[in-house]
This record gives C-alpha cells, sequence and structure tokens, in this order.
C-alpha cells in the first residue's frame, strides 16, 4: 500500500472524527450515566428510561465512527487495494476529521442535558418527553458537523473515487472543518441551558416554550460556523467544481475557519447567562424578556468572528474572484483569525456575569442598567482581539491595499 | 383593529338586590364583564356602598365539591387508550343539557346523588383493608414456612408459667459461637434446629429462670428473633387456613370491583356535571365579596371589551328586568392598570398564545400577534424546506385538528397552526427543490420542477434572501417603534431610538458597498454617505454614551443572525441528502441489504423530520423574540379575565 503524505493525513482526519468525538461522547455519556447510577439506586424501575437518556451522547461517538470508516473506504484504505492519495485530499480528510470531531464533543453539553433529564424523571415520569426535546438540542452541533464532514466528501470526490481537489480546496475544507467544528463547542453551553430548561420545566410545565427560546441561544455560534464553512465552500469552488482558488486563499480559509470556530466558544457563556434568565423567568414569568436581552450579550463575540471571517473573506478577493492574496497574507489571515477568536473566550465571562446580572435584576429591576454595564466590561478584551485582526490585515495590506 | 388590544370601558352596574342572582347568573354565563373589587375603585362613589360578604351558600359550595370529588377519588379510573389514540380519536361526548335552577334545588339534587353514590367511598375503603390484610397474610406465610421442617405448634413458642421458647434466625457460619453461647447460660435447654433459606432457624426452650438471658443473647443484631405473634397450629395446618382466607378475600375484592365498576358507569358522568354545576355555583357566590351594597341595591363594578358594552347592557337590562342602572365610560389615563384582550380576527387568533409565550401587549402598546403568526409560518417553512416532511405535517395537523382538536380549543388551535406551518413547508419545499432532500434526482432522476433557490446549489442567492428578509422584519419593528412612539408622543425617543437606525442603514450600505468593491460610489453620495454615518453615530452615542458603540454591534448582529434562515435550510436539505447517500451505500453492500437501506432511510429521514421541525419552529421564534421584538416590543400587559362560567361538559338549555 502506498503510503505518501496524503494517505498519512486521511488516517490523521479519521483518527480527529473518532478520537475527538469519542472524547465528547466519552464525558457526555459518564455525565448522564453518573446521574442515572444515582436515581437507579432509589428507583430501581427507572433504569430504561436512564439508559435511553444515557445513549443520547453516544450518537456524536457513532458519527465519529462513521466518518472515519468513511474516510478510510473512500481511500481505498478499508476493503480496497490501496491508493496513493494526493495531498489535497488529505486536508480535505482533515478538514472531515476536525468538523465531526470537534463537533462531537457537543456530546459533553449533551450529557449535562441528559443527566438533568434522568435527575428530573426520578420525580416524575411525565418531564420524560419535554427533557427529551431539551436533550436533543445539543445533538444540532454534531449534525452540522456531520453535514459539513459528507458535504466535504462529497465535493472532492470521495464518493465517487475520482478525487478532485486541489491544495487550496484542501486547505479551505481544513478551514470548514474548523469553523463548524470547534463552534460546535458552543454545544456545550447549550447542554447547560438546556439542563436548566428540564429543570424548570418540571418544576413549571409551562415554561417549556420558553425554556426552549433560551436554550436554542448558544445554537447562534454554530449556526455561523456552519454559514461560514458553507460560504468557504462555495467561495472556493466547492460547489461548482472550478478550483481556481490559490493556496494562499486556502490559508485564508482556515483563518476564517480559525475566526469563526474559536469565537463559538462564547456559546459556552452563552449556555451559563440562558441558564440563568431560563431560573429567573421560572420565577417571575415578566423576566423573559430582559433575560433574553442579557443572555444575547455574549454572542458579540461570536459576531466579531463572523466580521472577521467576513473580511478575510472579501479582501482574499473570495467574494469576486479575483484570487491576489500572497502566501505571507493568507498566513497572516490566520494571525488575524487566532487573534479575534481566541479572544471571543471572553465571552464566557461575559455569560457568567450576564447570568449574574439577571439574578439582579429580577431582585430589583432598576438594577437592568447596572447590571448591563458589568456585563458588557468582558467584552472589552473580545474588542481587543478584533482591533488586533483588524491591525494585522491593515499591517499586511489586506485592507486597504 | 387588530394592530393594538382591543379597546376597553369601565362598568358600572347597580342591580336591586332581588334581581342580583338572575343578573349574576346572566353575566357569568355571557362572560362580559370582568368583575373588579368596589373597595380598590378609583371612583369615589366607591364611599357609597359597603363591601359585599361571602354566604352561607357558597360554604354549602365548597362542601359539596369536597364530597363529589371524594366520591369521584373512590370509583375506578376511565380507561385511557393511550396518549396518540386520545389525540387522533379521543372519545367525544356531546356536553350535558341543564337547567338553571336556585341554588336550594341545585343543593338538593346534589345531596341526592351523593349520597346514592357514597356508598363508593366505603366499598374503595374495604378494597384498601383486604390488600392490606392480604399483605399481611403473605407475611406471615413466609413466616409459617420457615417452621415447616420442625413441624411444631406454633402456638408454644413465646413464654408459659414454667418454659420460654424462641425461634432465632442465625445465618450459617455463626451458628456454633451461638450454640457455645446458648450452652454457657444453661445446661437445661431443649435446641432443635433447621434450615430456613441460607440461614439455620434454632429453636431454643428454657426454664423461666433463664428468660431474661436467652433475650439478652438473641437480641443482638447478628441474630434475628422470629416474631409469630398470635399464630397458634402446625404449619402446614396453619397455612392451609390462610390459603383459604385469602382465595375468599380475593373474590370478596373481585365482587367489590365489580360493584365499583357498575357504579362509576352509571353515577361518573352525573357526577362529574354536578361537580362543574357546583363549581359554577360556587363561583357566582365567591364574586359577591367583590361587590358593594346598599340597602336595596348592589353594585357591580369592572371591564367591559368597548364592542361588548351594548351587549353587556342589554343582558344586564333583560336579566334584571328593567330593575338596573348600567353606566360605560372611559377609563382612567394611566394605561398600567386596564386588562389587556386581544382583537383577533379568527385566522389569527390562533397565534395569539405566540406572543402570550413571550408577555402580553401592555394596554398602551401594539399588539404584535399579527407580524409575528404569519412571519413565524414563513421562516418555518423556509428552514424546513421539504415538500414531503411539510405533507407529514399537514396530515398530523389535519387528524390532530379532527381528533383531540374538537374536544380541546387549544390543541384545535395548536393543529391550525401546524397546518399552516405545514403547508409553508409544503410550497417552500417545493420552491427549494426538496422532497425528502435529493430524493428526485438521486433515486428516480428527475430534476425537481418549480425549484426557484436552493440552499445547497446556490447557498450565497440564499444568504441573501435570507439578509434581506433580516433587513425587511428588522426594519418594519423600528417603523411599528415610531408608530408607537408617536401615538405616546414620545418625539425624543424616535429620534435618538429610530431615526439613527434610518440614517445609518442606507449611509452604511453605501460605504461598505464601496469598500468591498461592489459599486464606486461617485463623490456626492459618498459625502452624503459620510454624513449620514456620523449623524447617525452622534444621535445614539448622545444618548447612549459610549454604549451606544453595543448598540452599532448589537444591531449589526441582529440582522447577521437571519443567517439561520440559511443554516437550518441547509442542515435539512443536507442531512436528508446524507442519509439518501447512506442508504444507498447500504444497499450496495449486498442485494438483501436493501432492507437494512430502507430502515435507515425511513429512520433517518423521521430523525432528521424531528430535529429539523424542533429547530425551525424554535429559531422562527427566537428570530420574532429577539430580534424583532427588541426593536420595539416589551409587553407585561394584565390579562382581561372575565367573569365567565367555563362549561366543559355541561350547557344550559336554551343556551346550545
Amino acid at each position: 500500500m502506498p503510503v505518501g503524505m496524503g494517505n498519512v493525513l486521511v488516517l490523521v482526519g479519521a483518527g480527529l472524527a473518532v478520537g475527538l468525538s469519542a472524547i465528547g461522547a466519552g464525558i457526555g455519556v459518564g455525565i448522564a450515566g453518573a446521574a442515572a447510577a444515582g436515581v437507579t439506586a432509589v428507583r430501581e424501575e427507572r433504569f430504561g428510561m436512564a439508559l435511553v437518556f444515557q445513549a443520547l451522547p453516544q450518537t456524536q461517538g457513532i458519527y465519529g465512527l462513521l466518518t472515519a470508516i468513511l474516510l478510510l473506504i473512500a481511500t481505498g484504505m478499508l476493503g480496497g487495494a490501496g491508493i496513493e492519495v494526493p495531498l489535497a485530499i488529505g486536508f480535505a480528510a482533515v478538514g472531515c476529521g476536525l468538523a465531526v470531531g470537534m463537533a462531537g464533543l457537543s456530546a459533553i453539553g449533551q450529557g449535562i442535558a441528559s443527566a438533568a433529564g434522568i435527575s428530573a424523571a426520578e420525580v416524575d415520569t411525565s418531564t420524560i418527553g419535554r427533557s427529551m426535546v431539551f436533550s436533543v438540542l445539543p445533538e444540532t452541533q454534531a449534525i452540522y458537523g456531520l453535514l459539513v464532514a459528507i458535504l466535504i466528501m462529497a465535493f472532492t470526490g470521495m464518493f465517487t473515487g475520482v478525487f478532485d481537489a486541489t491544495t487550496a480546496v484542501g486547505l479551505a475544507a481544513v478551514g470548514c472543518g474548523l469553523a463548524v467544528g470547534v463552534a460546535g463547542l458552543s454545544g456545550i453551553g447549550q447542554g447547560i441551558a438546556a439542563s436548566g430548561g428540564i429543570g424548570a420545566t418540571a418544576e413549571k410545565g409551562e415554561m417549556f416554550g420558553r425554556g426552549l427560546v433560551f436554550s436554542v441561544l448558544p445554537e447562534t455560534q454554530a449556526i455561523y460556523g456552519l454559514l461560514v464553512a458553507i460560504l468557504i465552500m462555495a467561495f472556493t469552488g466547492m460547489f461548482t467544481g472550478v478550483f481556481d482558488a490559490t493556496t494562499a486563499v486556502g490559508l485564508a480559509a482556515v483563518g476564517c475557519g480559525l475566526a469563526v470556530g474559536v469565537a463559538g466558544l462564547s456559546g459556552i457563556g452563552q449556555g451559563i447567562a440562558a441558564s440563568g434568565g431560563i431560573g429567573a423567568t421560572a420565577e417571575k414569568g415578566e423576566m423573559f424578556g430582559r433575560g433574553l436581552v442579557f443572555s444575547v450579550l455574549p454572542e458579540t463575540q461570536a459576531i466579531y468572528g463572523l466580521l472577521v471571517a467576513i473580511l478575510i473573506m472579501a479582501f482574499a478577493g473570495m467574494f469576486t474572484g479575483a484570487f491576489d492574496l500572497t502566501v505571507a497574507m493568507g498566513v497572516s489571515a490566520i494571525g488575524a483569525g487566532i487573534a479575534v477568536g481566541v479572544a471571543g473566550l471572553s465571552g464566557i465571562g461575559q455569560g457568567i456575569t450576564a447570568g449574574a446580572g439577571i439574578m439582579a435584576t429580577s431582585r430589583r429591576s432598576e438594577m437592568m442598567g447596572r447590571a448591563l454595564i458589568f456585563a458588557v466590561m468582558s467584552e472589552t478584551f473580545a474588542i481587543f482581539g478584533l482591533l488586533v485582526a483588524i491591525l494585522i490585515m491593515f499591517g499586511i495590506g489586506l485592507i486597504g491595499g | 383593529m387588530m394592530l393594538l388590544p382591543a379597546e376597553m370601558k369601565r362598568a358600572l352596574l347597580v342591580v336591586h338586590r332581588s334581581y342580583l342572582p338572575a343578573c349574576l347568573s346572566a353575566l357569568h354565563e355571557t362572560g362580559l364583564m370582568e368583575i373588579t373589587d368596589i373597595r380598590e375603585s378609583p371612583g369615589e362613589y366607591r364611599e357609597l356602598f359597603r363591601a359585599g360578604e361571602r354566604t352561607a351558600d357558597y360554604t354549602t359550595c365548597t362542601e359539596y365539591a369536597i364530597q363529589i370529588d371524594a366520591v369521584l377519588d373512590a370509583l375506578p379510573p376511565e380507561e385511557e387508550g393511550g396518549l396518540l389514540r386520545s389525540l387522533l380519536f379521543p372519545s367525544l361526548q356531546p356536553p350535558e343539557r341543564v337547567d338553571r335552577r336556585p341554588g336550594p334545588v341545585l343543593f338538593e339534587e346534589a345531596d341526592r346523588l351523593i349520597t346514592s353514590s357514597s356508598r363508593a367511598i366505603g366499598l374503595r375503603r374495604e378494597i384498601g383493608e383486604i390488600d392490606e390484610r392480604l399483605a399481611l397474610i403473605n407475611e406471615w406465610v413466609g413466616v409459617i414456612r420457615l417452621f415447616e421442617p420442625l413441624d411444631i405448634d406454633l402456638g408454644h413458642i413465646g413464654d408459659s408459667p414454667y418454659l420460654s421458647v424462641r425461634a432465632v434466625r442465625v445465618e450459617p457460619d455463626r451458628l456454633d459461637w451461638f450454640m457455645d453461647r446458648l450452652q454457657g447460660i444453661t445446661g437445661e435447654l431443649v435446641v432443635d434446629q433447621a434450615r430456613a433459606d441460607e440461614d439455620y432457624l434454632v429453636l431454643v426452650a428454657v426454664t423461666r429462670d433463664h428468660r431474661d438471658a436467652l433475650l439478652d443473647l438473641v437480641s443482638d443484631s447478628r441474630f434475628r428473633m422470629i416474631d409469630t405473634g398470635d399464630l397458634s397450629g402446625r404449619p402446614g395446618d396453619l397455612i392451609e387456613a390462610l390459603s383459604r382466607e385469602a382465595d375468599d378475600l380475593r373474590d370478596r375484592q373481585k365482587n367489590i370491583q365489580t360493584e365499583l365498576y357498575d357504579l362509576a358507569v352509571a353515577r361518573r358522568r352525573p357526577l362529574a356535571v354536578m361537580r362543574e354545576e357546583i363549581r359554577i355555583a360556587r363561583e357566582r357566590e365567591e364574586v359577591r365579596r367583590a361587590l358593594g351594597e346598599t340597602r336595596e341595591t348592589v353594585a357591580i363594578e369592572g371591564w367591559v371589551i368597548a364592542d361588548d358594552s351594548d351587549d353587556l347592557e342589554q343582558v344586564a337590562g333583560t336579566a334584571a328586568e328593567g330593575h338596573v342602572i348600567c353606566d360605560v365610560f372611559d377609563p382612567e389615563t394611566n394605561p398600567d392598570g386596564v386588562p389587556v384582550a386581544y382583537d383577533h380576527p379568527p385566522w389569527l387568533r390562533p397565534f395569539a398564545f405566540l406572543t402570550t409565550m413571550f408577555s402580553r401587549p401592555r394596554y398602551d402598546e401594539i399588539d404584535p400577534t399579527l407580524f409575528i403568526g404569519p412571519t413565524l409560518v414563513f421562516f418555518f417553512g423556509l428552514m424546513l424546506g421539504d415538500a414531503i416532511y411539510g405533507a407529514v405535517i399537514m396530515i398530523a395537523a389535519f387528524m390532530l385538528y379532527r381528533g383531540a382538536g374538537q374536544a380541546s380549543r387549544t390543541i384545535g388551535d395548536a393543529s391550525l397552526v401546524l397546518l399552516a406551518a405545514g403547508a409553508a413547508t409544503v410550497v417552500w419545499g417545493v420552491l427549494q427543490g426538496g422532497y425528502c432532500g435529493d430524493l428526485l434526482p438521486r433515486f428516480l432522476g428527475i430534476t425537481p420542477p418549480l425549484a426557484v433557490i436552493s440552499p445547497l446549489q446556490g447557498p450565497i442567492d440564499f444568504l441573501v434572501l435570507a439578509l434581506v428578509i433580516g433587513l425587511v422584519q428588522l426594519n418594519l419593528g423600528l417603523v411599528l417603534a415610531v408608530f408607537q412612539n408617536v401615538r405616546r408622543g414620545s418625539m425624543r425617543e424616535i429620534f435618538h431610538g429610530q431615526i439613527p437606525w434610518f440614517i445609518l442603514q442606507p449611509s452604511a450600505a453605501i460605504l461598505l458597498a464601496g469598500f468591498f468593491g461592489w459599486m464606486v460610489p461617485d463623490a456626492s453620495l459618498s459625502v452624503i454617505a459620510y454624513s449620514g454615518a456620523i449623524i447617525g453615530l452622534a444621535l445614539l452615542f448622545v444618548r447612549e454614551g459610549p454604549l451606544g458603540f453595543f448598540s452599532v454591534t448589537g444591531y449589526l448582529g441582529d440582522w447577521l443572525s437571519y443567517a439561520r434562515l440559511l443554516a437550518l435550510a441547509l442542515a435539512t436539505g443536507g442531512i436528508a441528502m446524507t442519509i439518501n447517500i447512506l442508504a444507498v451505500m447500504v444497499a450496495a453492500i449486498h442485494p438483501l441489504m436493501v432492507i437494512g437501506a430502507a430502515v435507515v432511510w425511513m429512520g433517518g429521514h423521521l430523525f432528521n423530520f424531528s430535529l429539523q421541525s424542533l429547530g425551525a419552529f424554535v429559531h422562527s421564534l427566537r428570530l420574532q423574540y429577539v430580534e424583532f421584538f427588541g426593536r420595539f416590543y416589551t409587553g407585561g400587559g394584565r390579562a382581561y379575565t372575565p367573569f365567565a362560567a367555563s362549561r366543559e361538559i355541561t350547557v344550559l338549555r336554551g343556551d346550545e
């Protein structure tokens, strides 16, 4: 069997897919299992129900395994003669692995929600249906990851065996994987919010609708990740099969993926805030609107990430198809992506403050203005990240010629 | 006008005391008025009335309600046919026709019904006692079986004038130690032993002198003394006698259950009907505390929907045969205390719950239902975008409407919303070419007809569509905010809250188009755009200070948030395509795997349908609540709760 760099990267991609998603699924199943053991010790008859909830975060592991097997079959390394895989396809496989594997870490959030579902059903089995709806929410991130991986495979000819990709497209696929995969970690935030929703709904059934609205807030980060992945695919010709993007553009796509993907971790903060919002709304119905205002604050980091990703695309010529970027500029775009992406982690701090702000406002409504000021303080660091990203783009001539 | 909540009026009815029951009954049955406590009335006339008092009939109603509940609880529950069956094929019984009758007549009927049904309570109690007795017999039989190998009369166990006999359960590895300790008490003892399950049952007889020493030994927590109570006789005889008793008890229990079932068939419905009538009668008595009284008259004060005020005057006049003064007038200017009723045409009514879920509008605020109801359906269809999925929703909604929708208005409304959402999904599915994803081209080789925009084939066009929709909805929100502020006379709010966005948006559009190279604006246009941007930002920052920056990022975020319309449409189509690809791959493994492929296909699409339907609904709702409402809506109004008899299983004769 030929072992070129392309083949090695395919193996790395398969490993990332199954390994990372196994970490997520393992932790998620573990969290749910701990709750299941506790509940079953008291109520033996809840065993079957607990097992169903515990199985929910396993699906991320299955998606990882499925992707790994598809990659190995597509490149003839499983059930085939083995063929020399081009480097571009190797990069594409890494993109698939990152998309499914990183997004598979959303299983941790699903495990948190499932554990809450198991605990709620200990007392009252009528909560099972509603808890199940909340618990499947963090699956969306994993599905987006799987979707992008399948699209990459389809567009690079992995299903037909007629490989059709350039190195630029391969690197763009890595960018897609980072965008949708890392942003998929927002599933942890969604799980935190969903577990709050399960608790509130178990106490007050009428909280179901409002709890759902809060719980889907941290999905926005994943949606931005998916959006950027699709835009990268569209602009690098994956949909049309016209591969005229340069390697530098592929590197810029990696920068886009880092910007929107890592900034998507702000979804964890959003989940913490949304969970507080659910608690406050369950206590006082009129807190719903105010809770939403606080809970969407940590979304700004994701918007900065999306903004930088779109700017990079615009200045890399992706909108117009005029690809005159140098490799140095492409690498610098990665720096810009890291700046705004990693600074976006400040969203977690903002979420913690926003959650406390919701509680303070619930206690004294006139606290809202001051609590909002406390909450936006953390955003200063995200603005620093945005500023440095824009300065990098100016410095290398990406903006302003 | 459905743009605002229904116009409300204050109403004051002064009725002659002798016509009060008829008047209250008419108001209750028609539900034309919300009655408020006259002691909290803003009108000075409240001083003329003394507060109403709780009547004796109220207490009587409460007592009968408790008794009826006790009888109904004693009757066996109605058989339920599972959730799906109750939703799709509920057993619909026509409401029971009842006559208007005065309190004493109603109470006499209730009394007769309760008396003739109350033996259900005794029968239910007897069933409980039999259960307890059976549990006790079961426990005794377990104990007696331990003595079967020894075959002694259990009556010997205990204390007699000369002997003390005890049965002790001992684990096998402690047996020798136990025997040694027994010998330590006295040499004059009789011991017998036999296996009892895993352990040994040791029967010890000592003289009365050594009773306390024996009890000390067996009270050790490592052994378990068997208590045989008053049991007397040999194990075999005892077990036979107890088994006979248990059989008799079970027969008796079966007979009681049959009797209870027959009683339930005959009496459950009349009891439920009476419970509803007593509840309604109680509500009428309860409301009297909110009324004002003089020697000859009673005052009823509250809120009425302006359009209902003529009906109110007519209903009260007819019931009191003209012995009533009805005054309907405008409320005070403060809108906070005014209750809010929706003013919706029948087609919009099912969507009202969407507004209520967020918060009912204040009395002086726009009612957003007209905007969010149809938009939610439109967004749902756009995001799910699959004709077959939409058809499934429509069929399910139709069945739900014909089933539980006929019995429950809430379910009926929800099924109509679902039907509309399904229809929108079919339309958008056809326009997007989605039929279980790419089913048509992949399996049948058919290019979907009428497909004009596809999230997978043309994501950029779809994104542009999503963002345009976003701009339209956000600006609609701003226009509504202007309308609201004009009504309130808050011109300053318009100046700083909405006008900056109307200036900033076109200015930013020109500057960004130039920046990205999509157009080359001429010099004068650039100057206008730059000036507009500066003025717009200045207006924002003057009011909000540095936090104005977050308003800009917030607006941008709200706009970009509409990109989720593309993302969810893409996810539905993309995952459906993935399932189709997987089904083909499974089928290609072996001819027999076609069955496996069918399972993968069905299961996969069911999963995708469920998850994406949930996503489409919740994300549509989010766009209304977060992005759209953020422009103009806060809510916080108090619901209008008319004094209305809620009849679920009864109908007044003449009102059918």
